[in-house]
């Protein structure tokens, strides 16, 4: 009894079930929305779009092919949590009802995408830093659902042409068409038999037709391979261009300068929590997006499970929050940008409570 | 404090303190456990893709003051009321008490705060450097309460904080202010406040020969202050209970010291029970249902600790040396006990578990240690320090190490927490001269991390100060 090509078969079908489940998209990073209510009214929703950064230019026909094969972004998480038992007389603070489309006039990448109403409270949307007076007053920040923006399996197209009318649609009617066509040609083929000092007109008829035909499959030939070519080039730029890839271009290294000027910089911003209770560990991480001039796009709290729970948590995320949305923009180094668009601050406040 | 004022507030926070959860250990697994399973996820999609994600720590900050405005609370037309005013007064006063808040002076507003119900417009409050901003509204209604709304703002990522409402009886105003501040300082420092709470001391009067002493009440703040005996007799070390409106203190009857328990509401006070010979600093447990203290049966000068049950009246002795055993204080939990003795020869400070057993010495620095008390966070212990003739106030782990000195003086003595175990709070005495002046004893208090010393402001002078818990 060979036991060892049994195992080897267990270790594959293992791992390939594991790459099946690690592998495929993690949909929902989330802990679901069971969090008790959030004291604050604030939940609310300018719905935000989930960003993907691609760079291909996409037509309308080369989205509904991309679209007809993807599977569409996952269903909203549930709504979020309304808060207010009856007892509270909530001071009626909602600055808007919740399904108002944002206006987010100063981000020019942020779209909407129609499904994506939002339940986090403290993924916010950093208005242009420098405050002009007449500046409409900013709604209040909004907020991913997904907390994931790195390039995700989700190759959703990076412009959606959402009021894009859709294109005729490909494969199956032009099939039908082609079963059409194929009966055509027989008929033809037979009448050219049977009459062959026909009239001039069937023969152009027949022409006419095989011309036609001609056409007809060029066209799809065409249209297969541009689809063919779409889906290539998604999956590449999905895949960070390792299929038959260029070598990667050497990337400037981020030095330790680089770290320490941007960790001087925002600890100018941070009111420490001197004194604060030294049981507790209150590291607070914070997604930080920012563009090439260093103004933050993005300050997200992480752990919003336990920020919903623990209030002094909450209160360090927030001003840990504060810190980084008050010290924007941030001093990136223009060369190094791709490395350092988007990180994660993590406030620590562990030192601080050594004193004296 | 006569008949009980009806006063509720309902701010969320209340009900979040109902349901606060500790993150113990399977958050903790959520927490990583999630993490790790995106790692893993990303592992395996990453070999194909970008770097991990850059983490840059940040661990150092500006150790300052937060600047918040806090606007005047408005009537029922929006406009700006003598209420209003003196709520928002009361609420700046003790965030500006606190050392770690600074209100912005009115006077610098752009423009005036709306109603709570309005979404304020930030350009008016960034500009000011603030990063809080507190509206709100007090209105009388037809039966003579006070409504109050308020909502706290976050100027920076401009939304809301917190918000809530109550009501009160008028005369309960000031504390529902206290209330309010109490929530405005959690939000922005995580811990509890501490500002709706009551200072119980021993107010003195007289020249170092013909001292009068009496049990006295006010407000952390200094208002609403009420004497509580009346100088006929010696009166030291008042203590709160936890839980009940009542007081234990060591009241001299007959020149005999022993522990009395004040009802603070009706003023009744009573004797804890007969023991010969002498009781003296008396704490009651965190449940309120067990009193500790120190008591010298005879009169050679030795006493012990005993801890006694208030509904059974059951004593049970827990230190049996033939030093001076006093001064006990328990931890939050109930479990261990912190103590003064001088047993290894001068005043040292000992632990040991509720039952007696365990003792073992925490101080060892140089001078003499006394007056132990464990902070309610459970993690540190302040203590009376002397030496080489100077007094001082300070602190140290729960096992001794770590030991800091906050305060210092000719005399100052008997630290007491404030709830959150972020503020104590102690007496100083001046020296007297020579021809009897002098002597002038006042409360202080201070935050633990040294700064903000504050003096408060007493009728006349005191001592021996106690806090209150939180008032609910």
């Amino acid at each position: 009894m060979t036991s060892r090509p049994l195992l080897i078969s267990a270790i594959l079908h293992t791992g390939f079930a594991l790459l099946v489940v690690f592998g495929l998209p993690m949909i929902g990073r989330d802990l679901p929305e069971e969090m008790p209510i959030a004291r604050m009214e604030i939940v609310q929703t300018v719905p935000e779009t989930n960003l993907i950064e691609g760079n291909k230019v996409s037509t309308a026909k080369e989205e509904q092919e991309a679209t007809v094969s993807k599977k569409p972004p996952p269903p909203p998480p549930p709504p979020p949590p309304k808060p207010a038992p009856p007892k509270v007389s909530p001071p009626a603070v909602k600055p808007e009802p919740a399904p108002e489309p944002a206006p987010v006039p100063d981000d020019a990448e942020a779209e909407t995408l129609p499904d994506q109403p939002t339940t986090e409270v403290a993924t916010l949307k950093v208005p242009r830093p420098t405050p002009k007076p007449e500046r409409p007053p900013k709604p209040k920040p909004e907020e991913v659902a997904k907390t994931d923006t790195k390039p995700a399996p989700k190759p959703t197209p990076p412009a959606p042409v959402t009021d894009s009318k859709p294109t005729p649609p490909a494969p199956k009617p032009n099939k039908s068409q082609e079963v059409v066509s194929d009966q055509l040609n027989k008929l033809v083929k037979q009448t050219e038999e049977r009459a062959d000092a026909a009239s001039g007109v069937l023969q152009n008829l027949a022409d006419a037709q095989v011309a036609a035909r001609d056409a007809e499959t060029a066209r799809q030939t065409r249209q297969r391979k541009e689809a063919a070519e779409t889906v290539n080039d998604t999956l590449t730029a999905v895949a960070g261009n390792a299929v038959k890839a260029p070598p990667p271009k050497p990337l400037a290294k981020v030095g330790l300068d680089d770290i320490g000027r941007i960790q001087q910089h925002v600890s100018r911003c941070w009111s420490a929590p001197v004194g604060a209770d030294k049981t507790k560990v209150l590291i607070v991480d914070i997604f930080v997006r920012v563009n090439k001039d260093g103004s933050v796009i993005e300050a997200r709290i992480d752990d919003m499970l336990r920020y919903g729970i623990d209030k002094t948590f909450r209160s360090f995320a927030n001003r840990a929050q504060q810190a980084v949305v008050e010290c924007s923009p941030l001093p990136i180094p223009p060369n190094k940008y791709d490395q350092l668009k988007e990180f994660i601050f993590a406030f620590d406040p562990r030192y601080l409570t050594k004193l004296n | 404090m006569s008949a009980p004022h009806h006063l509720t507030l309902w701010p969320r926070s209340l009900a979040w303190r109902a349901q606060i959860w500790r993150t113990g250990l399977s958050d903790a697994i959520r927490r990583y456990g999630r993490n790790a399973l995106i790692m893993l996820a990303m592992l395996c999609v990453a070999a194909t893709s970008a770097l991990a994600q850059l983490r840059i720590e940040i661990t150092e900050g500006v150790v300052a003051p937060t600047p918040i405005a806090i606007a005047n609370f408005t009537g029922a037309d929006g406009v700006e009321t003598d209420e209003g005013r003196l709520i928002a007064s009361i609420i700046a006063n003790d965030l500006v008490s606190s050392g770690l808040f600074e209100p912005i002076d009115e006077a610098a507003f752009i423009a005036p705060p709306g109603s709570p119900s309005i979404k304020p417009n930030f350009a008016n409050w960034a500009p000011l450097g603030a990063k809080g901003l507190l509206v709100g509204s007090a209105e009388l209604d037809e039966n003579g309460k006070l409504q109050v709304e308020f909502v706290l703002w976050d100027v920076v990522t401009e939304r809301d904080l917190t918000s809530g409402a109550g009501s009160a009886d008028p005369d309960a105003m000031r504390q529902l202010s206290h209330k309010i501040a109490d929530l405005v300082y959690e939000e922005f420092t995580g811990d509890t406040g501490y500002f709706d709470t009551q200072i119980v001391y021993v107010a003195e009067a007289g020249s170092q020969t013909r001292r009068v002493k009496r049990l006295a009440i006010m407000d952390q703040d200094g208002h609403n202050h009420k004497f509580l005996t009346s100088g006929l007799d010696l009166v030291l070390t008042p203590r709160f209970s936890p839980t009940t409106q009542e007081i234990a203190y060591l009241n001299f009857f007959n020149d005999e010291p022993n522990v009395y328990i004040q009802d603070i509401r009706s003023g009744r006070s009573e004797r804890l029970g007969s023991f010969p010979g002498m009781t003296f600093a008396p704490r009651f447990g965190p449940k309120g249902d067990r009193l500790i203290m120190s008591w010298a049966k005879d009169e050679d000068g030795a006493s012990d600790i005993y801890e006694m049950d208030l509904r059974t009246q059951e004593i049970r002795q827990l230190t049996n040396s033939r030093a001076i055993d006093t001064a006990p204080s328990y931890s939050p939990d109930g479990k261990r006990v912190v103590f003064e003795s001088n047993r290894a020869g001068r005043q040292q400070i000992y632990t040991m578990t509720s039952n007696g057993k365990n003792v073992q010495r925490i101080s060892y620095g140089e001078g003499r240690y006394a007056t132990p008390v464990w902070s309610p966070r459970g993690d540190i212990i302040a203590f009376t320090k002397m030496h080489r003739g100077t007094f001082y106030i300070g602190v140290m782990n729960v096992d001794g190490t770590g030991e800091r000195l906050l305060a210092e003086g000719f005399l100052v003595e008997g630290p007491t927490w404030a709830p959150n175990g972020r503020v104590l709070m102690y007496f100083k005495q001046e020296p007297f001269t020579n021809e009897g002046d002098g002597g002038e004893a006042a409360l202080y208090r201070i935050d633990i991390t040294g700064y903000n010393e504050r003096r408060i402001i007493t009728p006349s002078q005191a001592s021996d100060p106690a806090w209150s818990p939180l008032r609910r």
